[in-house]
């Protein structure tokens, strides 16, 4: 123990405070491996740093995940969804575009399917004491696809650009009270900082690839990115066609090494059930997400690999807090207490999804707090709450979309309501006239009193616990408006170490289990198939698939 | 605001599209291009098929052969595209896995790949128009056979091959050029089923996301688009009717004759009037009392069937999701565990009260307005019939779509929708029933008895005209059923979680092809069936009335 202590003391020298606390909390226990990994990357500890730390305190080196055993070569061929609009780094706003992006370009950081974020085009990164600058160090040596080298004026006009309100850019949507214009500035040739509006522990996730946006460019970028696809990333640009597909070539001076693929190729669809009979078919190999609902049949079939990530996006099913026949918290609570999770998670996803309690802490983020206690079905309370409450049951309208299980899942709600007597209504439109203009009084979404929305996955809870939840929150469909909340809210986002941040967690988590604005049912997670002679696909919940070690055959 | 509009469309100019940002005017061109081919591929292959299979018959005019083609025929065109479409991906997609599901071809496919695609969405439509074609080409053989200058032919010692090629089949083809280009309206309506049920990006499923997500500059340059492509088929049809046979311009006796089944056709209608004495000939009372028992039979159901299904149609069952047909249940379950033998009987219940009011809201508006058409007659007359041609000329799907998105789906906007959308239909066979009816002696006297107008149409002549209206709104309950189930799948019907089979089928079709068909077929059979039964009521009263 004295020579782990003494090791690591070597270790923590040239270390900033911040990051000698992530260690502290793995010797002193508070950490597991997967949580000090995960923190001790945010706060800029390598993984190699890590690997020797953990190894001192105990804990196996990180296994490699990496080896690899299929025969280099070939080409694989993904199927997704048609992107909806042009392919622009600084628009691209779907799950579908995302993945073009990613072929071509790289991050600065990479968040990896366990939330662990990985050096990208960054090697190292840290924080200066309370959170309001982030300084990172770029890796040397990266080259373009023209040849040229990539320096921090070209990572300062990438972020400056996605940071610029005149753009239309997509990630200002995260980068809104974190970063602004004039915020990214070169300190030297190798060395970038980031001025923040506001103190943020977990700037990093920021310029990770969960801002898909957030690929790096050269400064010069022309603005028709479909034509060039100059970027950093392991595949170069064979050619682009909008609505149909794209091809990509290997690119040998990759700078994480050569790419085992020698094409890459993409195929649009308009729907899930062609690219599922697609790839039965043998006509692709991939297909870069299906639900359970609709691809009942790749389940439990030896011809299918399902790569299944837990991921956090979730389904949230607001009440009027302010008014109408919930705006008793009690009928809120009565009325989460009729769902049976488990079986919901049985029934519509087989099993692949994490139970909710209510808060968008969802088990994946290492920030949430495992001990608040569970909600569970009890018809029995929940008729007793809404005694309480004064009501014997009442009439509403539930509005969602026809989208994947929603439809369904709206169907068992009405069920589960009825057990309380509250008689619900559905009302089930398309996607487009759900969002409506997506302000309030002209949109259903956020005009309904009670309904249902689907949030993708996030690396950090912080934007489902603003926008929807926030008083000012701009997606707030619930009207919550709770002070303590807010300044709960900040405090989370504002702090650096885990330990306040679960501790700030639990009492969030705490609050609106009571409050109940929102239902949060289950965490599904993301599910990516791919034909059985495919390996080293590294998905990620955002969307994105990670093919530089990837094989066919 | 509208002339500006109006300014900008005639130069080119369709509009913003609200969900995508961006112009209309290329997706429409696009998705008009995607359009084209299906139809192309559906006439291309109904054609020769539906005129053939005409022929065929009208040679054996009175045969077995004759009479099998016709009742096919028939049946094939009453069952909603949808219906046939589940029929056609379960046995060449699912079970033989000849075709491919999918209307969208991989990257860089050859014509014969986008054609092998094209196969399987153009085949329902296919299967509706081809009752159409047949018909027309049947009933104008018919004629062309019995006419002076075939007869003339044939005295001429003319060989029977060059009599049927050079005289018979030329006529025979011009009313049939009619149809067909009548259908193509018809068939790009039909689209709209097609393409959603197939994820074809044509203008079907343009101008149906369009509606869907309220996307109006969108949804109204896609139905403007439709229109003038239903107008520039009209033309065309015009002007290769008139090339074939110049006479016909002069001569107007066949062409209105044409006309008239044209209009009577401009949807799909079984069989109306025209061809009462064969039809009649051909259906005997058999027809009608299996068409009686099916309905009663499903009447039944709407009824009491809460009342005896095994379980709960709402009630879900989370541990036993998709479960195959058992003992249990005898038509397996659902996605969230719903017994499908509970909610295919309990789904009778809202297409056969919906479908039932509107018929009634549509034939009693119709009534009134063909009673003031034919009794009135004259500018009356003239005016409000052109007002029913131009209503007429949009195919009824994406009528009643418009209005259902204007006003947002529910029970009583479907029940008013269709219920308008067939006034014109039941007014224009009122009026031609008021046109015979008027000079006979017993409408004057009653005018000479100084009786007032309202009491001529309503007490003295309507009493009279009872058969040919009873007859029209059985018919239009066909349609309606068609209609109100087609707007279910589409989503604009009945809401969740009605076991409302167009709904199911909707809700369902998803899970078809990794072999649940459970979930879909039961719902299907039940459609088909009493949209069969109801027209092979009307067909029996018809033929009651007209012996």
């Amino acid at each position: 123990m004295f020579r782990a202590i003494s090791n690591l003391a070597a270790l923590r020298f040239g270390r900033t405070d911040v990051q000698n606390h992530v260690i502290d909390e793995l010797l002193a226990g508070r950490l597991d491996r997967r949580s000090f990994l995960r923190h001790g990357s945010r706060v800029g500890l390598s993984l190699a740093f890590m690997a020797a730390a953990m190894k001192t305190a105990g804990f196996d080196p990180i296994g490699s995940a990496l080896a690899q055993s299929g025969t280099p070569g070939g080409t694989i061929r993904i199927a997704l969804i048609a992107p909806s609009g042009i392919i622009d780094p600084v628009t691209v706003a779907d799950q579908y575009g995302l993945l073009v992006l990613q072929q071509v370009g790289d991050f600065l950081v990479m968040d990896g399917p366990d939330l662990v974020l990985q050096p990208m085009l960054a090697t190292e990164w840290s924080p200066n004491e309370d959170g309001t600058v982030w300084t990172f160090k770029l890796r040397e040596g990266v080259k373009f696809h023209d040849g040229r080298t990539m320096t921090a004026d070209d990572v300062v006009a990438s972020i400056e650009r996605l940071a610029d309100p005149e753009n239309g850019s997509n990630a200002l949507s995260a980068f809104k009270g974190v970063l602004s214009k004039g915020g990214t500035r070169k300190v030297d040739d190798l060395t970038v900082a980031f001025h923040l509006d506001a103190p943020n522990g977990n700037f990093p996730y920021y310029l990770s690839s969960d801002n898909y946006n957030a690929i790096i460019l050269p400064a010069d970028y022309s603005g028709n990115f479909e034509a060039e696809m100059n970027a950093t990333g392991p595949f170069k640009l064979e050619r682009y066609t909008p609505k149909v597909g794209a091809t990509f070539v290997k690119n040998p001076d990759y700078w994480g090494g050569e790419p085992k693929l020698d094409r890459v190729e993409l195929s649009f669809y308009a729907d899930q059930q062609p690219q599922v009979l697609a790839l039965l078919g043998g006509q692709v190999d991939v297909v870069q997400q299906v639900t359970v609902q609709g691809s009942q049949s790749l389940f439990n079939n030896p011809a299918v690999k399902i790569i299944e990530l837990r991921s956090n996006a979730h389904r949230q099913i607001h009440m009027k807090t302010q008014s109408g026949p919930f705006a008793d918290k009690r009928v809120r609570q009565a009325m989460a207490l009729t769902l049976d999770r488990p079986r919901l998670i049985q029934g519509l996803f087989r099993g692949m999804a994490d139970i909710g309690n209510d808060s968008p802490f969802a088990p994946v983020f290492p920030s949430t707090d495992p001990t608040v206690e569970q909600r569970a079905k009890n018809i029995e309370k929940a008729k007793q709450l809404m005694a309480e409450a004064g009501t014997s049951g009442f009439d509403t309208t539930f509005t969602t979309m026809s989208i994947q299980e929603l439809p369904a899942l709206a169907s068992l709600i009405k069920n589960a309501a009825a057990e309380i007597g509250i008689n619900v209504t559905l009302k089930i439109e398309d996607p487009g006239a759900y969002y409506g203009s997506a302000v309030p009084g002209q949109s259903d979404w956020l005009d309904s009193e009670f309904g249902m929305t689907d949030y993708g996955h996030r690396g950090i809870p912080n934007v489902f616990l603003t926008a929807p939840l926030k008083s000012d929150g701009t997606w707030n469909s619930a009207n919550f408006q709770n002070a303590e909340y807010d300044k709960l809210v900040e405090t989370y986002v504002a702090a650096l170490d885990l330990d306040t941040q679960k501790d700030v967690a639990g009492k969030i988590q705490r609050l609106l289990l009571d409050e109940t604005p929102v239902i949060f049912p289950y965490f599904y997670n993301f599910l990516t198939a791919t034909a059985p002679n495919v390996q080293g696909v590294q998905p990620t919940a955002m969307g994105q698939l990670f093919l530089q070690n990837a094989t066919v055959g | 605001m509208y002339f500006s509009w109006v300014g900008g469309m005639l130069q080119g100019d369709l509009g913003q599209s609200y969900a995508y940002r961006a112009p209309v005017a290329p997706f429409v061109g696009d998705a008009l291009l995607k359009s084209l081919k299906l139809v192309g591929v559906i006439f291309l292959i109904v054609v020769p098929l539906g005129v053939g299979a005409g022929v065929i018959a009208a040679l054996n005019a009175g045969k077995p052969l004759d009479r099998i083609l016709s009742v096919a025929s028939l049946s094939l065109t009453v069952i909603p595209e949808f219906v046939s479409a589940i029929a056609l991906i379960l046995v060449f997609a699912v079970i033989l896995r000849w075709l491919p599901l999918s209307a969208s071809w991989p990257t860089g496919a050859g014509p014969l790949t986008q054609l092998k695609h094209l196969i399987l969405p153009a085949l329902p439509l296919v299967i509706v128009l081809f009752g159409y074609i047949a018909r027309m080409a049947r009933a104008g053989t018919v004629e062309a056979l019995s006419s002076d200058y075939t007869r003339t032919a044939i005295l001429k010692g003319l060989p029977w091959r060059t009599v049927l090629t050079r005289h018979v089949l030329r006529n025979a083809l011009v009313p049939t050029i009619t149809v067909i280009a009548a259908q193509t309206g018809y068939a790009l309506g039909g689209l709209v089923v097609v393409e959603t049920l197939f994820r074809y990006q044509g203008i079907g499923n343009l101008v149906l996301s369009a509606a869907k997500a309220k996307d109006f500059a969108m949804l109204q340059a896609g139905i403007l688009t439709i229109g003038a492509f239903f107008i520039v088929a009209t033309l065309i049809a015009d002007c290769i009717t008139v090339m074939l046979n110049p006479r016909l311009r002069a001569e107007a006796r066949p062409m209105s004759a044409t006309a008239e089944t044209t209009a009577a056709e401009a949807e799909p209608a079984p069989a109306p009037k025209k061809e009462r004495t064969t039809v009649g000939v051909l259906l005997r009372s058999p027809a009608f009392l299996v068409g009686a028992v099916i309905v009663l039979f499903w009447a039944f159901c709407a009824a009491f069937a809460p009342y005896f299904v095994p379980y709960n149609p709402l009630a879900d069952d989370l541990l036993n999701t998709l479960a195959p047909p058992s003992a249990e249940h005898w038509f397996g379950t659902d996605q969230i565990g719903r017994d499908v033998f509970s909610r295919v009987l309990v789904g009778a219940r809202d297409i056969l009260t919906i479908a039932p009011l509107a018929t009634l809201l549509g034939t009693t508006l119709g009534t009134a307005v063909g009673l003031v058409m034919g009794y009135f007659g004259g500018w009356v007359d003239a005016i409000i019939g052109r007002l029913i041609e131009v209503l007429l000329s949009l195919p009824l799907i994406i009528v009643a779509l418009m209005v259902l998105v204007a006003l947002g789906p529910s029970t009583p906007t479907v029940i008013v929708v269709v219920g308008l959308v067939f006034t014109p239909l039941v007014a224009r066979t009122v009026r031609a029933a008021v046109l015979s009816e008027r000079h006979l002696d017993y409408v004057p006297a009653a005018a000479v008895r100084g009786e007032g107008a309202l009491h001529i149409m309503f007490v003295e002549i309507l009493p009279n005209i009872w058969p040919p209206i009873i007859v029209e709104a059985t018919v239009r309950l066909g349609y309606a059923i068609f209609t109100i189930a087609s707007l279910s799948f589409l989503g604009f019907g009945v809401q969740p979680p009605s076991p409302d089979w167009g709904l199911a089928i909707a809700e369902n079709y998803g899970v078809l092809v990794g072999g649940f068909w459970w979930t879909v077929v039961p719902a299907t059979v039940a459609t088909a069936s009493l949209v069969v039964g109801v027209n092979l009521v009307a067909e029996g009263l018809q033929r009651a009335v007209a012996e």
